[in-house]
C-alpha cells in the first residue's frame, strides 16, 4: 500500500497581478501546488517570472489577489499573517537580513523572543549550539554581524531560522550573494535541515546546481508551477 | 524582554545617532525647562504676595468713581454698603468671619479728655473750657468716638493694632443683644481713674443718656487724637440711631465698614470673582488689595508673558524637530522593521521598542536639562531680582489711597518689592520636576507617535524591497 503524502503547505488557485505602465501584468495565474512535509524544494524561473512574489505570498509578506494558502490544512489568513510568520515559518533572504547592531549569537537569540512559544532560559547556550551546528564557532558568534563574511552571515541567518523551531523554511535566493564554495556549503546545510530536522525547505533560486541538490525542483512558468524532477 | 534588550543594544551600539537625538532633545528641553521654572517661580512669587496681603476682602464704596462721575448728592446713596448683601456674601463657604461696624459719637461734660498733642515731649491735653463774652468760664462737651462691631473681639484687636491691658472682651451674646459695654483706652482710664466694672455716663445730640459698663481697657497703636476712641457693639450704635433718628430706617441699618476674613489668602481672587455680581451698585466693590497686588505683580507679569511665549515657541518648535528626527530615525531603520515584521514581530511592539529607545535618550536629556536649566534659571532669576523687582511708585489715583472717616485698621498685610525680591527663588522642587517630567514624556510620546505611526502602515514586503 502506497504511503499517503503528508502535506505541509499548499497553494490553492493563487493569482497575483500588478499594474505596470498602465497595463495589468499577471504574475501568478491560478497557481496551485501542495508541498510535502520534510522535503527540499527549489523553485526556478527567469527574472520577473514571479518567484519572489510567490515567496512573499507564501511567507505572508503580501496578499494574493485570489486563492488560498494553507499551512497544515489551515488558511494562513485565518491563522493571522503575523502569527503565521511568528510561529509557523522562517525566511532567509539573499542579503542575509540580520540586525546590524546585534552580534551573531544575539541575532539567533532574537528568534526565541519573537514567538508565542515559551522562551527557554538557556537560549544563549542553545543559540551557540545552533550556530556551531551551521559552522559558526563562538568567537565568530560573538562578533557584530557586519564583521562576518557573506557566507558566515548567511549561516547566522540559517541558524536564526533554525532557532525559530518551525517546520517550514523559505529561502529567497539564499546563495545568490555567495561564492561557489560557500554556496555549496549552504546548500548542504539546507539538505541537512530537511533530512535531519524534517523541515520543509522551499528555496527560490536561479541556480540549476542548487535545483539539482533539491528533492523536487519546480519551474515557475506563465504564472504556474511545473515539476521539473522528483528525487524523493 | 526583546524590546528592552534590543532597544538598549541599539542605543549603546549606535552612539552617533543617539548623540544627535540627545543633543537636540537636550537643547529643546533646556529651553523649555528654563521657561517653565521661571514661570513656576513667578507663580510662587504671586502666591507669596497674595499670602502676604492676607485673607481679608473689604466691601467698599468707590468714592473715586463717584467723584470722577460727578454724582449728584442724592445719588450718593448708591455708595452705601448693605449689611444684607454682606450677610448673603458671607454664605460663601470660604468666608471664615464677616466683620461689620458702624460709628457714632457721644459726649460728656464731666469726663476729662484723653486726646492730646505733644510739645517738647510733653503731653498737652485739649482743653474743653473757654471764657465767654461775659467773662464766664464755660465747660464745652468732650467728644467720644464710638466704634461698634458685630464680634466680641473687634478686628482692630485680632489684627494686633490694639490689645487689652485690663478686663476682657464682652461675650458674643452681649455683642448680639447690644449690651451697653465699652472698651476704653488706657489714657482715658488713667485720666479719669476708671477701672473695669465702672460705668460711664454719656449723652447724644438729642441729650439721651447712656450708661456704659467698662469691660476692658486697651492700649496699642495710639496717637494723641485717638484717646477718646471707644469700642461698643454694632447693636448698641443701632439703638442709639433709633433713639436719635426714629423715622430714618436707613440710618438704623447703616454700616460703614464690612470685611470678610477668608480661610485661605489664595481664595480671595475666586471669592471676589464669585461675589462682585452680588453687590447692589456699580459704586461698590470688593477690595482684596487688588491695586497693591497688581502694582507688585506688574513686573512679574511681563516676565511671565515672555516665559510663556518661550515655552510655547519651544514646545511648538520642539514638536516639529522631534517629529523630524524621529522620522529620520524610522527611515534609517526601515530595513530592521521589515526584518522584524518578516519574523512575525507585531508592528505595535516595534513601535514600542522605538518609543522605549527615544524615551531612554529623552530621560538622560531630561536629567541633564534639569541641571542645565537650574543654572540658567539662576542667572535669569538674578537678572529679574536686580532689574525688575525694584520699588516703583504707587499707581496714581489708587482707590486704596483714599481713606474716609476715622482711623481704619489696615486689614491687608504689608509687602513690598524688597520682600518679593528676597522671596524670589527659582530653586527646583519635586513638584516642578514632576511637572517637567510629565511635559517631557508627553512631548516625546506625542511627537514620536506621529512618525512612528507610519510603521503601522508599512507593507513588510515593500519595506524589505526598499
Amino acid at each position: 500500500m502506497a504511503q499517503e503524502k503528508e502535506i505541509q503547505f499548499e497553494l490553492k488557485d493563487i493569482s497575483y497581478s500588478y499594474i505596470d505602465g498602465g497595463k495589468k501584468r499577471v504574475i501568478l495565474n491560478g497557481l496551485s501546488y501542495a508541498f510535502e512535509k520534510g522535503k527540499f524544494y527549489t523553485i526556478l524561473g527567469p527574472s520577473g517570472s514571479g518567484k519572489s512574489t510567490l515567496l512573499a505570498l507564501a511567507s505572508a509578506l503580501d496578499k494574493p489577489e485570489s486563492g488560498r494558502i494553507e499551512y497544515e490544512g489551515q488558511d494562513i489568513q485565518k491563522i493571522g499573517f503575523t502569527k503565521y510568520r511568528r510561529n509557523c515559518m522562517a525566511i532567509i533572504f539573499q542579503k542575509y537580513n540580520l540586525t546590524d547592531y546585534l552580534n551573531g549569537v544575539e541575532n539567533v537569540e532574537s528568534s526565541f523572543y519573537i514567538t508565542d512559544k515559551k522562551s527557554p532560559p538557556n537560549r544563549k547556550e542553545l543559540s551557540y549550539k545552533i550556530l556551531s551546528s551551521v559552522g559558526i564557532v563562538q568567537s565568530k558568534a560573538d562578533r557584530r554581524v557586519n564583521k562576518l563574511s557573506g557566507g558566515e552571515q548567511q549561516r547566522v541567518a540559517i541558524a536564526r531560522a533554525l532557532a525559530k523551531d518551525v517546520s517550514l523554511v523559505f529561502g529567497d535566493e539564499p546563495t545568490g550573494a555567495l561564492d561557489t564554495a560557500t554556496s555549496h556549503e549552504v546548500i548542504e546545510l539546507f539538505k541537512r535541515l530537511s533530512k535531519e530536522y524534517g523541515k520543509t525547505i522551499i528555496l527560490v533560486t536561479h541556480s540549476d546546481e542548487v535545483a539539482a541538490s533539491s528533492d523536487i525542483a519546480l519551474r515557475l512558468h506563465e504564472g504556474k508551477l511545473e515539476e521539473m524532477k522528483g528525487n524523493a | 524582554m526583546r524590546i528592552l534588550k534590543h532597544g538598549f543594544l541599539s542605543l549603546v551600539r549606535k552612539p552617533a545617532k543617539v548623540l544627535m537625538i540627545f543633543a537636540i532633545l537636550f537643547v529643546v528641553f533646556s529651553l523649555l525647562f528654563t521657561g517653565v521654572i521661571i514661570q513656576n517661580s513667578i507663580d510662587e512669587s504671586k502666591v507669596f504676595i497674595r499670602k502676604q496681603l492676607g485673607a481679608a476682602v473689604e466691601y467698599k464704596a468707590d468714592y473715586q468713581k463717584a467723584y470722577s462721575e460727578e454724582l449728584e448728592d442724592e445719588e450718593y446713596m448708591k455708595l452705601q454698603l448693605s449689611k444684607t448683601v454682606a450677610e448673603d456674601i458671607a454664605k460663601d463657604p470660604v468666608v471664615q468671619q464677616v466683620y461689620y461696624s458702624n460709628s457714632n459719637s457721644l459726649m460728656s461734660k464731666e469726663l476729662k479728655t484723653a486726646e492730646y498733642w505733644e510739645r517738647d515731649g510733653q503731653k498737652e491735653y485739649y482743653d474743653n473750657t473757654y471764657i465767654d463774652e461775659d467773662g464766664n468760664e464755660i465747660k464745652d462737651n468732650v467728644y467720644f468716638q464710638l466704634n461698634g462691631g458685630n464680634v466680641a473681639e473687634p478686628l482692630e484687636f485680632s489684627e494686633g493694632d490694639y490689645y487689652l491691658v485690663d478686663g476682657e472682651f464682652p461675650t458674643q451674646d452681649q455683642v448680639k443683644e447690644g449690651y451697653p459695654y465699652v472698651l476704653i483706652t488706657r489714657e482715658l482710664a488713667e485720666r479719669n481713674n476708671f477701672v473695669t466694672g465702672d460705668l460711664i455716663e454719656l449723652f447724644d445730640w438729642e441729650e439721651n443718656t447712656y450708661d456704659l459698663e467698662i469691660v476692658g481697657i486697651y492700649d496699642g497703636i495710639q496717637e494723641g487724637h485717638m484717646g477718646n476712641n471707644l469700642f461698643v457693639s454694632y447693636e448698641f450704635i443701632r439703638e442709639m440711631n433709633m433713639n436719635m433718628y426714629p423715622d430714618d430706617e436707613e440710618m438704623m441699618e447703616y454700616v460703614n465698614r464690612i470685611i470678610f476674613m477668608l480661610a485661605d489668602p489664595l481664595e480671595v481672587d475666586g471669592f471676589v470673582e464669585r461675589n462682585t455680581s452680588k453687590l447692589p451698585s456699580e459704586y461698590n466693590y470688593l477690595d482684596a488689595a487688588t491695586t497693591q497686588f497688581d502694582t507688585l505683580t506688574k513686573p512679574l507679569d511681563l516676565i511671565s508673558l515672555i516665559a510663556s511665549l518661550l515655552i510655547w515657541v519651544v514646545f511648538g518648535a520642539g514638536i516639529i524637530i522631534i517629529i523630524a528626527i524621529v522620522s529620520i530615525f524610522v527611515r534609517d531603520r526601515k530595513f530592521e522593521v521589515g526584518l522584524l515584521l518578516s519574523s512575525g514581530e507585531s508592528k505595535l511592539r516595534i513601535v514600542m521598542q522605538f518609543i522605549y529607545e527615544i524615551l531612554c535618550i529623552g530621560l538622560v536629556a531630561f536629567v541633564l536639562a534639569i541641571l542645565m536649566s537650574n543654572i540658567s534659571s539662576a542667572f535669569v532669576s538674578d537678572w529679574i531680582v536686580e532689574n525688575q523687582l525694584v520699588e516703583e511708585e504707587a499707581a496714581p489715583g489708587s482707590r486704596d489711597d483714599m481713606y474716609y472717616g476715622y482711623y481704619d485698621t489696615n486689614v491687608f498685610g504689608d509687602v513690598d518689592m524688597n520682600n518679593i525680591a528676597e522671596d524670589f527663588n527659582v530653586s527646583m522642587n519635586q513638584e516642578v520636576i514632576w511637572k517637567l517630567f510629565v511635559i517631557n514624556i508627553a512631548l516625546l510620546i506625542f511627537a514620536s507617535l506621529v512618525p512612528l505611526s507610519i510603521i503601522m502602515m508599512f507593507n513588510p514586503r515593500q519595506v524589505l524591497q526598499d
